[in-house]
């Protein structure tokens, strides 16, 4: 189908599987967001292919989307940051952290760089409250993050290479010294 | 039943029905937005709180979603549900518009009704610094949305999923942004699309055909039957004729649905709802008229009846009874048809008599409301024995062809319009049998050829009775008077029959309707009374099993 991004088709049929046949609609979130996986962003397209996919009304589909604030109907650069911006993290200097991130990259949040590799979004609680600050780049997250934390990171993804992200598990929160 | 009590009063409630319809039946009115008994519950606005007491605890709960169950004691008084109702309030007008003045609305918008009765808080949001959202966007061809004014009680969502099955409307966005839209690509055009104006509790959905047309509060309203096909739904009619210096003299000014459990529920279609406007279109007939007055004096039904009168005892003399034919319409009422078939039937005798046609236009039929037949009383026609008998009677396609065939002299047309199922030449060749009488509500080319005309008041300037496709008959009440020298149908027979030596003692539609109760078997045993609100079965004629008023293809 055109705009229908290669593969999506069979994901979507798979994921339906996983529901009770009258219950086809459930499958509706976890298919958008295999869509967004793959082309960038929910298109036109993409919504009214998952429509008829799913057996549901566009109006529907738009609802979905415009409720979950992870769902996006811009596209966004190759590399998505959702930046946090809520009380425990900007406690930890997220705030200042957030201004470097965006003179860094020469954009404010919402906004995608021109060459389309970076987008940033200030996003609520990544329920990393006792690792803050904390972004996550794609599905990707990264914790206790400083200017040169950021800095590292930005460059590997510059070079293409997407550094590992951090775990929660063997951290044990803020209090202390930090790990480095 | 379980015995519950509310506000100290003992009431028995049946089973499974909730607070809210517990109380109405305790004639205490819950204020709510979301709770509509036609749709499943949402729960979300909040306003139908009330404390309830069981096994000794004491919770406020959502009346819409609690079932009254046996020892539940309930207070919709209490301090805190006051409380409660005051600060829902005041959440759903923190940025409300106050368009008041100029919304459509005002006077029958729960916002201004419970702010009145439970709010009364003042505001604490600047004007200037309400959140705004969309105004006057064009739904579709029938409603304009104004979603600051909504309340996101989500009734029009639940009506457009659940009864139509068409989705046309969502609430997008969430929290402080959630909002009333629809996307680019639909458009809000399903056959029921008035309704969610009906349903929406403010301002925020309007109709089209009535926005900024009258202030409500100078409505009146009484309670009628569409018109518009066999269905039969009950609706109120609300008029205006106070002031007809404001508008084109448009009496009505809209129709909206009366509940009937067993026909129509809270719905009706828009073919039905939009269909009041022939009753003041402007081709309305208003004067009696006959070809032998050749526009010198004015013609009064007198004359015209006489003159029908002679040609039908003529024809009767010299070529029989076979002579004459009656096309009534199926859109007259019991009592229109009843008299008409004393008349003519059983007092002249008349051998020829229908009142449909093949080619009557039909109408789109699906299983929610909208039958395909457009006449609202064939059944009651068929009762009233207005139909072909067997041996040797026309149909009223073969009462046409007859009377192009010279074997018919004097024909009797009430509303069809044979130029529509003739060719130009045979239409007008009617125009030399011995007599055409055309009884209508419109202008038409049947006036033109008719050598009597009289013009005959529509359902909406009478009282009447019709019975639906299921055998139900139902009752409609007379708004205003008719137009000009219009006047029921009945009444013209009535006179018809006195010039041809009938005499029909009734002077009322309830006067002709308890005749036809006695003599006509189908409908033995109802009276006027009885049809009012809801309609009676045919004698003899089972009630229908009940049946919910939905698509077969609700959205999940
Ligand atoms: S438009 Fe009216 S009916 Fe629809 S959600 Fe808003 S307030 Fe409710
Ligand atoms: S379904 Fe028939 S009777 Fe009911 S509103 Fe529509 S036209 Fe009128
Ligand atoms: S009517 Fe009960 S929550 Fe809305």
């Amino acid at each position: 189908m055109n705009g229908i991004p290669q593969g999506l088709e069979q994901k979507a049929n798979e994921i339906i599987l996983r529901y009770p046949p009258e219950h086809r609609n459930a499958a509706l979130v976890p298919v958008l967001f295999e869509a967004q996986k793959s082309l960038g962003y929910l298109s036109p397209e993409v919504e009214a292919w998952a429509a008829s996919t799913l057996g549901v009304t566009p109006v529907r589909v738009r609802e979905v989307i415009s409720f979950y604030s992870m769902m996006r109907r811009e596209p966004a650069g190759k590399y998505h940051i959702m930046f946090c911006h809520n009380v425990a993290c900007s406690m930890r200097g997220a705030e200042s952290l957030q201004r470097y991130l965006e003179s860094k990259l020469g954009i404010a949040a919402g906004e995608v760089t021109q060459d389309g590799l970076f987008s940033l979004a200030a996003v609520e609680c990544l329920g990393a409250c006792g690792w803050g600050p904390a972004m996550l780049v794609g599905e990707e997250q990264y914790f206790q993050l400083t200017q040169e934390k950021i800095d590292k990171i930005l460059d590997e993804l510059r070079q293409g290479r997407m550094p590992a992200g951090d775990s929660p598990t063997p951290l044990i929160g803020n209090v202390g010294l930090p790990t480095e | 039943m379980s015995r519950i009590e509310i506000d100290g009063k003992s009431v028995d409630v049946p089973p499974n029905i909730n607070l809210i319809e517990a109380a109405r039946a305790a004639g205490i009115e819950i204020p709510h937005y979301c709770y509509h008994p036609g749709l499943s519950v949402a729960g979300s606005c909040r306003m139908c709180q009330l404390e309830v007491e069981q096994n000794g605890r004491k919770a406020l709960v959502i009346g819409c979603a609690t079932t009254a169950a046996e020892g539940m004691k309930i207070s919709t008084t209490a301090e805190r549900v006051l409380k409660q109702r005051q600060m829902v309030l005041e959440f759903l007008l923190q940025n409300h518009p106050l368009d008041c003045p100029i919304c459509d609305d005002a006077g029958e918008c729960e916002l201004q009704n419970y702010y009145m009765k439970y709010g009364l808080h003042d505001s604490r949001v600047e004007l200037a610094e309400k959140y705004r959202k969309h105004k006057v966007i064009d739904l579709g061809p029938t409603v304009v949305l104004d979603s600051e004014r909504c309340v996101l009680c989500s009734r029009c969502v639940r009506f457009l999923q659940e009864i139509t099955g068409t989705g046309e409307l969502g609430i997008f966005g969430q929290g402080m942004d959630s909002e009333l839209l629809t996307i680019p690509s639909v458009r809000l055009d399903n056959p029921y699309s008035g309704c969610v104006v009906d349903l929406c509790p403010v301002g925020a959905l309007t109709d089209k055909d009535f926005r900024f047309k009258r202030r409500v509060w100078y409505l009146k309203k009484v309670p009628s039957v569409c018109q518009a096909c066999s269905r039969g739904c009950n609706i109120e009619i609300y008029y205006d004729i106070r002031h007809p210096y404001k508008g084109p003299g448009r009496r009505i000014q809209r129709l909206k649905p009366r509940y009937n459990h067993f026909v129509n529920e809270w719905w009706i279609c828009d073919r039905g709802r939009y269909s009041y406007h022939a009753v003041d279109a402007p081709d309305r007939l208003t004067t009696v008229q006959t070809r032998s007055s050749n526009g010198d004096s004015a013609p009064n039904i007198k004359r015209v009846l006489q003159e029908a009168a002679r040609a039908i005892k003529n024809a009767k003399e010299k070529h029989g009874t076979k002579s004459i034919a009656v096309l009534g319409s199926a859109n007259s009422s019991n009592e229109d048809l009843y008299v008409l078939h004393r008349l003519f039937t059983q007092h002249l005798g008349v051998h020829h008599f229908d009142v449909s046609l093949k080619s009557e236009p039909s109408g789109e039929e699906d299983e929610i409301l909208r039958k395909a037949d457009l006449a609202p009383n064939r059944r009651g026609a068929l009762e009233i024995g207005l139909r072909p008998a067997a041996s040797g009677k026309f149909s009223g396609d073969n009462i046409i062809r007859a009377a192009l065939a010279h074997e018919i002299y004097v024909l009797i047309v009430v509303r069809h319009d044979l130029s529509l199922v003739l060719r130009p030449e045979d239409f007008n060749r009617l125009g030399n049998l011995d007599h055409l009488l055309y009884l209508g509500e419109h202008e038409s080319p049947m006036v033109g050829i008719a050598h009597g005309v009289i013009p005959i008041a529509a359902w909406a300037e009478r009282d009447g009775s019709y019975t639906n496709f299921q055998g139900r008959v139902q009752r409609t009440t007379q708004a205003f008077p008719p137009l000009g020298q219009a006047r029921p149908e009945w009444e013209v027979w009535r006179l018809l029959g006195a010039e041809v030596g009938l005499t029909i003692k009734a002077k009322t539609a309830e006067e002709v309707f308890a005749e036809l109760t006695k003599n006509v078997a189908a409908f033995r045993g109802l009276t006027w009374e009885s049809l009012i609100p809801s309609g009676r079965m045919l004698a003899g004629v089972p009630e229908p099993p009940y049946r919910k008023v939905r698509t077969a293809r609700p959205l999940e």
